[in-house]
């Protein structure tokens, strides 16, 4: 296998060459949110301004007399539902997934079948439906209900991961624990729970990650200004061409993806497992 | 020590299975809400002219109108064009082609540049969309802030809105860059998975590392790629965010509207304030159907059967 | 405690796992279940551990009918083939377990605990580690101590020395057989390996295609077996056994072995052999070796010799016979060397055409 694979300069060349737009497009937001002002690539000055928002409240000068909740409102909003959904997430998740993998009862069948069928179903094409149900519901305009939403939406794909994970456990290490004494309920979370911790570590941060990116559900959703997520801000700065601040807005984009950078490098091993191995194949 | 064993003689008479309900309650619950409702309520609405005007309780039934005037509409064909277009041209150049030239390309050089270039191309998909879509329109901007302007300058190609002026080549690199990396995981890990040995047997049998590629690899990952392809066509069929957050259907009418965001546009958030819940949920009938018809698909050539084994414990 | 299964039947489908079964199991008894992959014998144990409901029929224990009592409330121990000790608890957080189930207090458990350990001869610095920490055998005396420490009524083992290496697997063939003696605990295991149910049980029961063919105490099964599933299942090498017809000429009535060469046997056993198609079987240890010529002797070729160590397993050509003989080590033979054979017939068995054994 020595001599196996691309040798020489040209794939190096390639490796620049494909790489290179993705760096360009990052790079830039980085340079941008620290500079005074930016031509292309080329920074004129260096500057912290662009940063202020994270101690004062952003005016713009066309919103004469609106009060706009400081970032510290927007980020907590965000957290609240990036959390909200990942411990609902895993809540059902690891609940369905369990009784999927390992409860005999009549309709596992069926429901196995349902789970694979919404699992590759595109959920996008039910917001119509969705906002008529939250607005019945009274969940419109609600953190919550957007969150239930995402969680719903969402279950699919993350029951098939965690029943995925509990389908690796041995039968016999769950059979120890019946006769040792345990119930089912218990076997489940002092046994099962803890051995299937990778799969739950997993899906957290990929649930958590895709919340916190989220911008669809809370833009359609989550109309009101005091419990809209930063994803919603930002584009909300971006949303009038004529008069955007790029360097605010990159400043506050790469603010908002601090916590993925780290999230994404720290898990990186887990994730990569959730997009192949469970990934919807 | 003797322990005491409880009396369990008598058959359990019928009961709540209180174990079941409480795995399964939660899940069941949710899906009937947001997966069966919506469906349903989507094709009721679809039969009804309701929209904010009406409200949720003074809308009327109007058969099959929604549906007539789609037919009738002079956008219909164009945004079919569109999304026809926007599907094929990017599933072929990215989610399929880029995907798979960038697993077989990282997988064929040294293991850590492998993985650099991986983590890379996962990079826009983890991107919040907000910010992703930031960095193309700036990437596109009119000088002196756009870099491709920058670039193309000296080559004396004069300063432009790339994405105002050739939208669809960015709609298309945009959500290309996007969709690049799903294929390219499940690639990478399918050709990881191939038995070392075939490909040492083909190096024995003296074939260089691109007959290999063409005569092992490609032909054992054809699964795969037929299961992206088929995937991905799905997805890209039903997702419009990133155009939305682009050109938002545009520039001018409809000239990068697809009907995934024609039904959007139209269900909720249209520039006239009055938005058509029937008539958007008309729109969105068609494309649930096509969600449905391609699930079931899959689960045919899921080979359900072998995922489903019978658990080893009745208690 | 006494186990009792009476008809009992465990259908997966259309498939009988276990078909009809009845057992009793004594109190204090070691019973062994043995049997070919496939034939039922795990099945049974996980009905009576209870992680199965019967399809019909009843399991007793004691004068109590246990069929649909959970696994927790049946007072039983189990060892596993895999031992699945639980990867995220110490070895003494695994043993403690059933104990903390039981709402024990702290000091009773370790109490018990120390006490278990010491019992199943495991050290006591291994209480901290992980159970991947442990070598197989150390992971054995966890398991077993596992099951033993709340004091069961019952032990189910299911392979508990198939994961061991040989020397291993020798020594704690030994320990469990001690332990169940001391303790006089009931006790069921499961296993495929013929010597090990020999060695270990008081009785086996070994099954076939979820049905009982033959229970007994080892020796009878070695020296009387029912049928000829038991015949060849039980013994290392297996017997011998022969097509055969039973047919009479000017010296009287003769067995023909597989058409090859005739066997003469006393008058009276030819009485009870009353149809002419039979099967013959004899075990190697019966089957001796004369290098010198007899014409009372069937004389044929040596085919391999097997040297085993203490003795020698030949394999000898009759015509188109193959026969395994054990010979003392000492005798000199290489393949293609001519042998005279005798059979001791008092050690012959008889089975009629439907593998059923003829009483003699």
């Amino acid at each position: 296998m020595e001599n196996y694979g691309f040798k020489g300069p040209i794939p190096i060349i390639i490796l620049i060459l494909i790489c290179l737009p993705i760096i360009i497009l990052y790079g830039w937001l980085i340079l941008s949110s620290f500079a005074v002002r930016m031509e292309g690539l080329k920074p004129y000055g260096w500057t912290l301004n662009n940063w202020k928002f994270l101690l004062e409240k952003p005016t713009f000068f066309w919103q004469a007399g609106e009060e706009n909740p400081n970032i510290w409102v927007y980020t907590f909003n965000t957290l609240l539902y990036s959390l909200g959904i990942t411990i609902f997430t895993i809540f059902i998740c690891t609940t369905a997934g369990y009784a999927i993998s390992r409860l005999s009862f009549r309709g596992r069948r069926p429901l196995l079948a349902l789970t694979i069928i919404l699992h590759s179903f595109p959920s996008i094409t039910l917001l119509v439906g969705i906002f008529v149900v939250l607005l019945f519901l009274g969940l419109y305009d609600r953190l919550l209900g957007v969150i239930l939403v995402r969680v719903a939406l969402q279950l699919p794909f993350g029951i098939w991961i965690m029943k995925g994970f509990f389908d690796s456990i041995s039968w016999d290490v769950e059979m120890a624990s019946l006769v040792d004494g345990c119930s089912r309920l218990k076997t489940w979370y002092k046994i099962m729970l803890p051995l299937v911790s990778p799969g739950i570590l997993a899906l957290s941060v990929f649930t958590f990650l895709s919340g916190w990116g989220d911008f669809l559900f809370p833009y359609i959703f989550i109309p009101s200004k005091t419990s809209q997520t930063l994803s919603v801000y930002l584009r909300s700065l971006t949303a009038d061409v004529r008069f955007v601040d790029y360097g605010l807005v990159t400043a506050v984009g790469l603010y908002y993806m601090i916590p993925i950078i780290l999230l994404y490098i720290f898990a990186q091993k887990y994730l990569l497992n959730i997009y192949t191995g469970g990934t919807k194949g | 020590m003797m322990l005491k064993i409880k009396d369990g003689g008598n058959p359990r008479p019928k009961k709540i299975n209180w174990n079941l309900l409480f795995f399964l309650a939660p899940a069941i619950i949710l899906i009937i809400i947001f997966f069966f409702v919506p469906v349903f309520l989507t094709f009721l609405m679809s039969f009804t002219n309701m929209s904010t005007a009406t409200g949720l309780t003074g809308f009327k039934i109007i058969g099959f109108k929604n549906y007539l005037q789609i037919l009738k509409s002079q956008w219909t064909l164009k945004i079919l064009k569109n999304t026809l277009f926007y599907v094929f041209t990017t599933l072929s150049l990215f989610n399929v082609g880029t995907a798979l030239f960038l697993a077989i390309f990282s997988t064929h050089i040294s293991e850590n540049a492998g993985k650099f270039v991986r983590t890379l191309w996962l990079l826009p998909r983890i991107t919040p969309s907000v910010v992703y879509a930031t960095l193309w329109t700036w990437f596109t901007a009119e000088a002196p802030y756009g870099v491709l302007n920058q670039f193309l300058s000296p080559l004396g190609i004069s300063s432009r809105n790339w994405l105002m002026s050739t939208p669809w080549v960015f709609i298309i690199l945009i959500n290309g860059f996007v969709g690049a990396s799903f294929g390219m995981l499940i690639f990478t890990s399918a050709i990881k998975n191939i038995p070392p040995d075939y490909i040492m047997a083909a190096q024995v049998d003296g074939a260089s590392t691109f007959q290999t590629i063409r005569k092992v690899i490609l032909p054992m990952i054809r699964w795969p790629i037929l299961f992206v392809t088929t995937y991905q066509t799905l997805s890209l069929l039903t997702s419009f965010e990133y155009i939305l957050l682009t050109t938002d259907g545009g520039p001018g009418f409809y000239t990068t509207e697809v009907w995934a965001l024609y039904a959007y546009h139209n269900a909720l958030s249209n520039y006239y304030g009055n938005t058509l819940f029937g008539f958007g949920a008309a729109l969105s009938v068609f494309l649930v159907i096509l969600g449905i018809i391609f699930s079931i698909i899959y689960l045919r050539v899921f080979n359900f059967r072998a995922l489903i084994s019978e658990p080893k414990i009745e208690v | 405690m006494r186990i009792l299964l009476e008809n009992l039947s465990k259908h997966f489908g259309k498939v009988r796992a276990v078909d009809s079964l009845n057992l009793e199991i004594k109190e204090g008894e070691f019973l062994v279940l043995l049997g070919p992959s496939g034939c039922g014998k795990t099945t049974t144990l996980l009905l009576i551990a209870g992680l199965y409901k019967p399809t019909s029929g009843n399991i007793y224990f004691g004068e109590k009918i246990v069929n649909n009592l959970s696994p927790k409330d049946r007072g039983i121990g189990m060892v596993f083939q895999s031992y699945a000790l639980y990867p995220h608890m110490n070895v003494y957080e695994n043993i403690a377990f059933p104990l903390t189930l039981m709402k024990k207090s702290k000091s009773d458990i370790d109490k018990m605990v120390r006490e278990i350990v010491k019992f199943v001869q495991l050290d006591e610095e291994l209480l901290e580690r992980r159970p991947g920490q442990l070598s197989g055998g150390q992971q054995q005396r966890v398991a077993l101590a596992r099951a033993l420490v709340k004091g069961p009524n019952i032990l189910l083992l299911d392979e508990p020395l198939s994961n061991l290496d040989a020397k291993l697997r020798l020594i704690m063939r030994t320990e469990i057989k001690h332990l169940q003696k001391h303790l006089g605990i009931t006790t069921i295991l499961v296993t495929h390996d013929q010597v090990e149910a020999m060695t270990m049980g008081d009785r086996i029961a070994l099954m076939q295609h979820g049905k009982i063919q033959q229970v007994g105490t080892p020796d009878e099964l070695y020296n009387q077996p029912i049928n000829l599933f038991t015949a060849g299942f039980i013994g290392s090498p297996p017997m011998n056994i022969y097509n055969s017809k039973i047919g009479k000429d000017d010296e009287g009535y003769y067995v023909l072995v597989e058409e090859s060469f005739k066997l003469r046997f006393p008058e009276k056993i030819f009485r009870e052999l009353k149809e002419e198609n039979i099967f013959l079987g004899i075990r190697p240890e019966h089957v001796s070796i004369s290098l010198q010529p007899s014409n009372n002797l069937i004389s044929g070729i040596v085919y391999v010799t097997e040297p085993l160590g203490r003795e020698v397993l030949l394999n000898i050509q009759v015509g188109k016979v193959l026969l395994k003989s054990i010979a003392p080590q000492n005798i000199k033979l290489s393949s293609g060397d001519k042998v005279w054979i005798n059979f001791d017939v008092n050690y012959c068995h008889f089975f009629d055409k439907n593998g059923n054994r003829i009483k003699i």
